[in-house]
């Protein structure tokens, strides 16, 4: 009997020491929703003596945590960062961050490692989201006002986390060494190269040389896996820390300004415990936010892998990522010093003055005309610059070239490589005058598009009297060569002669087992 | 016991107003040091970490061949992917265009619809010499020394490295000086000078730069 209770008190005090001082009992009664069965409160000391939760409030006021306030955003950001550490630490295992073999790797962690395609996916589904989440965070502490007096060191914090975590995105978009990453990432350090006075040494000191190389690759991979991130974690453990211990999570404006009845306030003021209700709440999260990673990796999202780099040729359509299409933009606009570093260092600079240059005391939007209107403002000119910096704004492909683009782009799948394989007849297949009914369905809709597509190029005037050929030949053993060719005079419509023709051919090829990459 | 530094600094009047003590003296001092050491680590940090390398690693001399076998001024100009230039045969001689955008360093490709160069990044557009026409970059495409050599191998002529302009050929306009200086090469090797026109070769030295002005 001694000895049971004897035994019975070691493991309460081993289950104290790993949990935090919260006993077995306590643990038990945490997950059956009982009050705390110690006095003083063992889950408030567990925020003093865990190092997890001391970065976290003990309790909250109830009116902070209702989800039209914060939407989550915060939280959601870290749980992507999250995802993305845990997630980068496994991929590290197969990838190789050399130009002859980066690109290799990430082919064979996407089709011969199983469950390798799958974290691709999430890792850059989850960076993407960690990207949007941030900038959503950022613009509800702005709409609400929460960056104001005791909160202004938080916002700086958070103004450096926006710029790590498009560090983070950014630096990891080389890594698979395609096409897309060599030349977005070229276009990136070339924009550095325009800052005044350390440009040069900046754009040599990330490229590592005159051009993107080998030491260029490591010096990015380095950024990814080890500088940012390290800078990231610590910076957001000061973002966390002064909410926890410094000013607390802001409440709704109308209620720590409005005027309001003293039972109302109460409620919405009553203090509620981290643990176990919001723990419980952020766990559940947490799971709905890991199942719709997933769900979307599976079955949605592809993370895109183009072809492997090649520093002799810059793609057609180079598109930035979509969280820095605004920039792209703003280098379509003029020169690259003042719209490619000046605007967006300006942008960034105001973010970071602003708890300093907005003097208005008030967080209710009442009251606040002028800070939500320059909001505003300053959102449907990012939207603006977005739409600017898409690959179709400003960019003007010849039109054969636009065609072959639009029928079998250089990147990525289109109409003609979507035919199946069995539906490609071998011949040659004018665009006018085939007798489409002869042919699968499939053919001959992606034939007529052409047809159409050069009809309207004819009718532009940009191709006068187009004609557009298609020609199938059986290659090899299930693979077919597809020749796309294009001819049109350069003489205005009326006299026809042979050897003024002129001509734009792309060719490409088709396996039989193509993959859904291609 | 008081030390005579101090006595000294007592003696500055600003210091004697803000009284500084020994202690306080010490401390900036060795923060002081410590900053320094910093901003020296920062340097050393830079020394370590930019590239060594020899900026312009293509830097080389690439050989077209003979003359007679480039394009003529109505077709496309000579690409040399590896080389990043063009060669352009114009009415007044030969231009090799860098084909990197003077924008952001995207490659700029050949439409020949419109006989233009067109960055496919952000849209620039220049003329076949490579001079601006539309689009955000700042200036013309740069431009490398391309150099006419004899049979041997002897330098006959070459761009002018600080205009950057057409180097005339024979049969162009411009092509007098050009036949002059083929004329004295030839004089080396004891030929008359109404011989036929000696062969001549096309070399393109990617080591050589030459930026244009940003008027043209």
């Amino acid at each position: 009997m001694f000895r049971i209770t004897h035994l019975a008190a070691a493991v309460d005090a081993r289950a104290r020491a790993i949990a935090a001082g919260l006993s077995i009992s306590e643990l038990r009664a945490l997950l059956r929703g009982d009050k705390p069965g110690e006095r003083p409160n063992p889950r408030y000391r567990a925020h003093v003596i865990s190092f997890l939760l001391h970065i976290r409030p003990r309790t909250y006021p109830l009116a902070s945590t209702w989800f039209t306030h914060t939407f989550r955003l915060g939280f959601f950001t870290t749980f992507f960062f999250v995802v993305e550490v845990l997630t980068g630490i496994v991929l590290m295992i197969y990838y190789v961050p050399t130009p002859d073999q980066a690109y290799a790797s990430i082919v064979r962690l996407i089709t011969r490692v199983p469950f390798g395609e799958l974290l691709r996916d999430v890792h850059r589904l989850a960076g993407e989201g960690m990207v949007a989440c941030a900038f959503l965070h950022m613009l509800r502490t702005y709409v609400t006002a929460s960056y104001k007096g005791a909160r202004s060191f938080t916002w700086l914090t958070g103004v450096a986390l926006l710029a790590i975590t498009l560090g983070l995105a950014f630096s990891g978009y080389l890594l698979p060494w395609d096409q897309l990453a060599y030349w977005a990432v070229t276009i990136g350090t070339s924009m550095a190269a325009a800052m005044p006075w350390i440009g040069k040494e900046l754009n040599t000191l990330l490229r590592g040389g005159p051009n993107i190389g080998a030491d260029g690759l490591l010096r990015f991979y380095q950024l990814h896996v080890i500088a940012l991130p390290l800078a990231a974690l610590l910076l957001l453990g000061a973002h966390y820390y002064k909410v926890a211990r410094g000013h607390g999570l802001s409440l709704p404006a109308h209620i720590e300004e409005g005027d309001l009845p003293p039972a109302e306030r109460a409620a919405a003021t009553r203090r509620i415990d981290f643990i176990p209700d919001l723990l419980a709440h952020e766990v559940f999260l947490a799971s709905l936010g890991g199942l719709a990673l997933i769900a979307l990796a599976l079955f949605v999202y592809d993370a895109p892998l183009e072809r492997h780099a090649n520093p002799q040729r810059t793609p057609l359509e180079t598109a930035a990522p979509w969280f820095f299409l605004w920039v792209q933009g703003l280098l379509k606009l003029g020169d690259k010093a003042w719209m490619g570093i000046g605007v967006p260092l300006a942008a960034f600079g105001l973010l970071a003055a602003l708890p300093y240059l907005d003097r208005n005391p008030s967080r209710l939007a009442r009251r606040r005309p002028l800070a939500l209107g320059l909001g505003a403002l300053g959102v449907a000119a990012l939207i603006v610059l977005t739409y600017l910096g898409t690959p179709g704004y400003g960019v003007h492909l010849p039109a054969a070239v636009a065609i072959g683009q639009a029928m079998a782009p250089e990147e990525g799948i289109g109409p003609l490589r979507m035919v199946p394989f069995d539906d490609l007849p071998l011949g040659v297949f004018a665009a006018e005058g085939t007798d489409e009914a002869a042919l699968p369905a499939s053919f001959a809709s992606v034939l007529s598009d052409l047809r159409r597509r050069l009809a309207e190029a004819d009718a532009r005037g940009a191709l006068p009297q187009a004609r557009g050929l298609i020609i199938v030949e059986e290659w090899q053993a299930d693979l077919k060569r597809i020749t796309l060719r294009i001819t049109w005079t350069t003489e205005p419509a009326g006299e026809t002669q042979a050897e003024a023709r002129q001509v734009y051919t792309r060719v490409f090829y088709i396996h039989r087992q193509r993959s859904g990459h291609d | 016991m008081e030390l005579s530094l101090s006595r000294l600094l007592s003696h500055l009047p600003l210091l004697a107003r803000i009284q500084l003590n020994r202690r306080e003296v010490l401390s900036y001092a060795w923060l002081g040091a410590l900053g320094a050491l910093g901003v020296a680590a920062i340097d050393a940090g830079l020394k370590f970490a930019l590239p060594r390398a020899a900026p312009g690693k293509l830097g080389g001399v690439f050989d077209l061949g003979p003359l007679a076998n480039l394009p003529t001024a109505d077709m496309p100009p000579l690409s040399r992917p590896d080389g990043r230039f063009w060669l352009v045969t114009t009415p007044q001689g030969l231009i090799a265009v860098q084909n990197v955008c003077t924008h952001l360093d995207c490659l700029c490709n050949w439409d020949e619809q419109a006989r233009q160069f067109v960055c496919p990044c952000h849209g620039s557009r220049f003329s076949a010499e490579g001079s601006r026409l539309d689009g955000p970059a700042p200036r013309a495409l740069d431009r490398l020394v391309v150099q006419l050599v004899d049979a041997h191998g002897a330098l006959v002529a070459e761009t002018d490295p600080h205009t950057g302009a057409p180097l005339p050929t024979p049969g162009s306009p411009d092509s007098q000086t050009l036949a002059d200086d083929a004329a004295m090469a030839s004089e080396e090797d004891e030929q008359p000078a109404e011989s036929i026109a000696p062969e001549l070769f096309v070399r393109v030295d990617t080591g050589r730069k030459i930026i244009m002005a940003t008027s043209s």
